[in-house]
Parts: structure tokens; C-alpha cells; sequence
């Protein structure tokens, strides 16, 4: 029998617990955020200044480096918590374990795929993204970042205690889904047509996503177990 | 006095070597057991396999006096485990620590003060902890068990890194957890004098050799 009252503060418990741990160990947040930026800013500088050329490449730049950033601090989501015994007592507590895992995704978002968002608005200046477009951009990042964190935990929870870069690569085939209605969300806006479609099928993958991968990645943990 | 865990005829094999044989025990509730054995001897692997960790046994494990091998998740059982690693972070107060724990987030700022007094932490209370020492640490983990109420406390080691006051301590709080029915399996090196009930798993394991 699952007690409401108690699922929710143990919900906020963890999310509050970990978002704590993140902002006291700043690196956590900044690097994911600088290594967009940095990307980002790689292209107009390879490619040069031509405002045609960067417009037209604009939205794949910023969503694959917002892809590729994302998946940067994954593995930290459930490491430490493995390596200290922590995630041993939160799964033998009689608190349903799916709603441990979605506070611990989301807060990941929250200090990585958030900031990223936000970064995106800056990078799409010096980009030439035009600006009627940026509403398409904030609304497809934020669904499709919050499903890279949902994909980035189960990646993170089958490479536990192995090496931080396979779950990065464990994640990024199963990224594309993801990667093509965003595109497909830019370029519609960009050519002035109706994208609403392709967001209800992110927003519907992300509908799935949520108790779909926070349960598959309990089952990965557990298997580490063995 | 009912059992709160009977376990018959337990072996465990991991990567083709046995590390459990023929393991029979009972724990009443209200009473303790210590599971005691050099490194390596399954001890670990005991608790683990008990929490449901590891699936991979022959023989039955009987919660709550039931007639029906069960798993202890399928039991209305409230447990707690303490491994190894007592997952204690580092970046976190003292405070934060006990508070953000499974056992300690329903709890109110004064049962968590009066916990750390118990367990004479209280006025380390904001400090981060990762200025305390071994000792300290096992302290806010032994304030863990106090901050809900559990049947059953599975607790790897727990008398390294303390000294005679902390031995003391697990004493104390042990009995008292004992007083309200909850049970304790333990797992140590050597026997302590504060659970007369004892499996020796070395003698088991010598016995198949």
C-alpha cells in the first residue's frame, strides 16, 4: 500500500537531496553548460561568419550540442549514490524505488538540461537563428531534454561502476528519435508551417518515457546487484 | 515468540565457488542473531541475498512466521540495511545527512535533534561531514535506525571504527530497539558479547571442504 503523503516527501527528499549535492559540487552544473557554449561556438568559427550558411544549420547545431552536453554529467546520477551504500538503503526502504529514480532524473535536469535551454536562447544570436523561432526551440529542448535525462539514467544505471563514457554510448543511438522531431520541430517553424504535431508525439515519448524508463532503470540497477 | 525469519537449507554459489552451504537459522523477533566469519565467508552475500539482492540460491527463506517461502519485499516487513559503505556524504551536515536518508525524511527537526543527542552528535549538527572522523560517521549511521521504526535491521560490521563508547552505543540502542520487537541480524569478525545467538559461517564452509 503506497502512502501518498509519504511518496511525495520521499519524492521532494531525494530531489532536494540531490539538488543540494549538485550545487555544492558547482562543477556538476557548469560543465555540461560550457561544454554547449563551446561547441556551439566551434561552428560559426569552423564554418565562418556567412549569415546564410549558419541560419540554415542553426537548429541541428544547437540540438545536437544540447544532445551531447546533456549526456556529459549522466553518469554521475546514480555513481556516487551506488558507490556510498546510499542507493543500498534507498532500495531497501519500503518507498516505491521509480519515484526515487524520476526525482533523481529530474534534478539532473534541472542542473544540466535546464541552464542548456536557456544557454540555447543566447546561442541562437550568434547563430542567426531567426528570432520568430524561438519559442519552437525552447518548447522542443525542454521536452527532448528531459527525455536525453530519462534515457541518459537508464544508460547510467546499466554501466554502473564501469566506465563513465558507455553510457554516453549506450544512450546516443537511442537519442535519435528524439534528435529527429526536434529538427523536424525546428524546420517546420523556420518554413512558417504547423509543428504542433511533432511536439504531442515528444510530448507523448516523454508521457511514455517517464514510468517506461524510470522502471526499466530500476530493473538495470537491480542488476547490478546480481 | 514468533519468528520473523526462518531460513532452511540455504546454498549460495557465485562464479562456481560455494559461499553458502547448508545454512539453517532462525530469528525471533525481539531478538538478535550474529552471523560471524573471516573475509570472504559469505557474510555480505547472506545479507544481500536475504534484502532480495541476489536471486541467484537454493533453499527457503519463511517471513513473519509464514507457512510459504516468500521474498522479503512481498512481506509487510520494514527493513533497513547498513552495507559496507554507510552512505554517508561527505558534502552534506550532519543534520542533512540523518534527514536525507530513508529512514529520516518524514522525520521533524526536534526527533532528528533528539536522535543526534542520543547518539552524541548533537553538537555536530551543522558541521559538514566530511570533517568528521570514521567514528563520527558510524554515529549519524546509527542514528539512522532510530529515526523510524523497523522490524528487522541488517547491519554489515557495524562495530568497526568505534571505540568502547560506541561499542557501548550499539549496545544500548540495540537493546532498546529490541525492547519495541524489532530484530537485528549482524554480521562481525570476531563474536561480540551483545548477541548470544551466533551462526559461524567459516565452520560451515570448513565443513564442506
Amino acid at each position: 500500500m503506497i502512502n501518498r503523503d509519504n511518496t511525495f516527501n520521499w519524492f521532494m527528499l531525494v530531489l532536494r537531496r540531490d539538488l543540494t549535492l549538485s550545487f555544492r559540487r558547482s562543477a556538476t552544473y557548469i560543465t555540461p553548460l560550457i561544454f554547449f557554449l563551446i561547441v556551439v561556438t566551434f561552428f560559426p568559427l569552423a564554418l565562418g561568419p556567412s549569415q546564410s550558411l549558419l541560419s540554415s544549420l542553426a537548429s541541428g547545431i544547437i540540438w545536437i550540442s544540447a544532445l551531447l552536453s546533456s549526456l556529459l554529467a549522466v553518469e554521475g546520477i546514480f555513481s556516487e549514490d551506488y558507490r556510498d551504500g546510499t542507493l543500498d538503503q534507498y532500495f531497501v526502504s519500503s518507498e516505491p524505488v521509480f519515484v526515487l529514480i524520476f526525482a533523481k532524473v529530474l534534478c539532473h535536469w534541472l542542473v544540466c538540461g535546464a541552464p542548456i535551454i536557456l544557454a540555447s536562447i543566447i546561442s541562437s544570436i550568434f547563430l542567426y537563428l531567426p528570432s520568430g523561432v524561438l519559442f519552437a526551440l525552447v518548447t522542443s529542448l525542454l521536452l527532448g531534454t528531459l527525455f536525453m535525462s530519462l534515457l541518459g539514467a537508464l544508460g547510467a544505471a546499466l554501466s554502473l561502476g564501469k566506465s563513465a563514457i558507455l553510457s554516453a554510448i549506450i544512450v546516443l543511438p537511442f537519442s535519435i528519435p528524439t534528435l529527429l522531431m526536434g529538427t523536424a520541430i525546428m524546420s517546420s517553424a523556420i518554413n512558417q508551417q504547423d509543428y504542433s504535431g511533432f511536439l504531442s508525439i515528444m510530448g507523448a515519448m516523454l508521457a511514455i518515457g517517464i514510468p517506461g524508463l524510470c522502471l526499466l532503470t530500476v530493473e538495470a540497477i537491480l542488476l547490478n546487484y546480481e | 515468540m514468533s519468528n520473523i525469519l526462518k531460513v532452511t537449507n540455504l546454498n549460495c554459489h557465485r562464479s562456481g565457488e560455494t559461499v553458502l552451504q547448508d545454512l539453517n537459522f532462525e530469528v525471533e523477533a525481539g531478538k538478535n542473531v550474529e552471523i560471524i566469519g573471516s573475509n570472504g565467508s559469505g557474510k555480505t552475500t547472506l545479507l544481500r541475498l536475504l534484502l532480495g539482492f541476489i536471486n541467484d540460491y537454493e533453499g527457503e527463506m519463511y517471513w513473519n512466521d509464514s507457512e510459504v517461502p516468500s521474498k522479503l519485499k512481498e512481506k509487510d516487513i520494514h527493513s533497513f540495511y547498513q552495507g559496507h559503505q554507510i552512505g554517508i556524504k561527505p558534502l552534506l551536515t550532519v543534520y542533512e545527512n540523518l534527514k536525507f536518508s530513508s529512514s529520516g525524511f518524514n522525520s521533524t527537526e526536534e526527533e532528528i535533534i533528539s536522535v543526534a543527542n542520543k547518539v552524541g552528535i548533537r553538537n555536530f549538527l551543522n558541521r559538514q561531514s566530511a570533517s568528521l572522523s570514521a567514528g563520527q560517521k558510524k554515529r549519524i549511521a546509527i542514528g539512522r535506525w532510530l529515526l523510524k521504526d523497523f522490524n528487522l535491521y541488517l547491519i554489515d560490521e557495524p562495530f568497526t571504527a568505534l571505540d568502547d563508547e560506541g561499542i557501548a552505543l550499539i549496545k544500548d540502542v540495540v537493546t532498546d530497539l529490541n525492547n519495541k520487537g524489532a530484530s537485528f541480524l549482524i554480521t562481525g569478525h570476531r563474536p561480540s558479547e551483545l548477541i548470544s545467538n551466533k551462526i559461524y559461517l567459516d565452520v560451515k564452509n570448513d565443513k564442506s571442504r
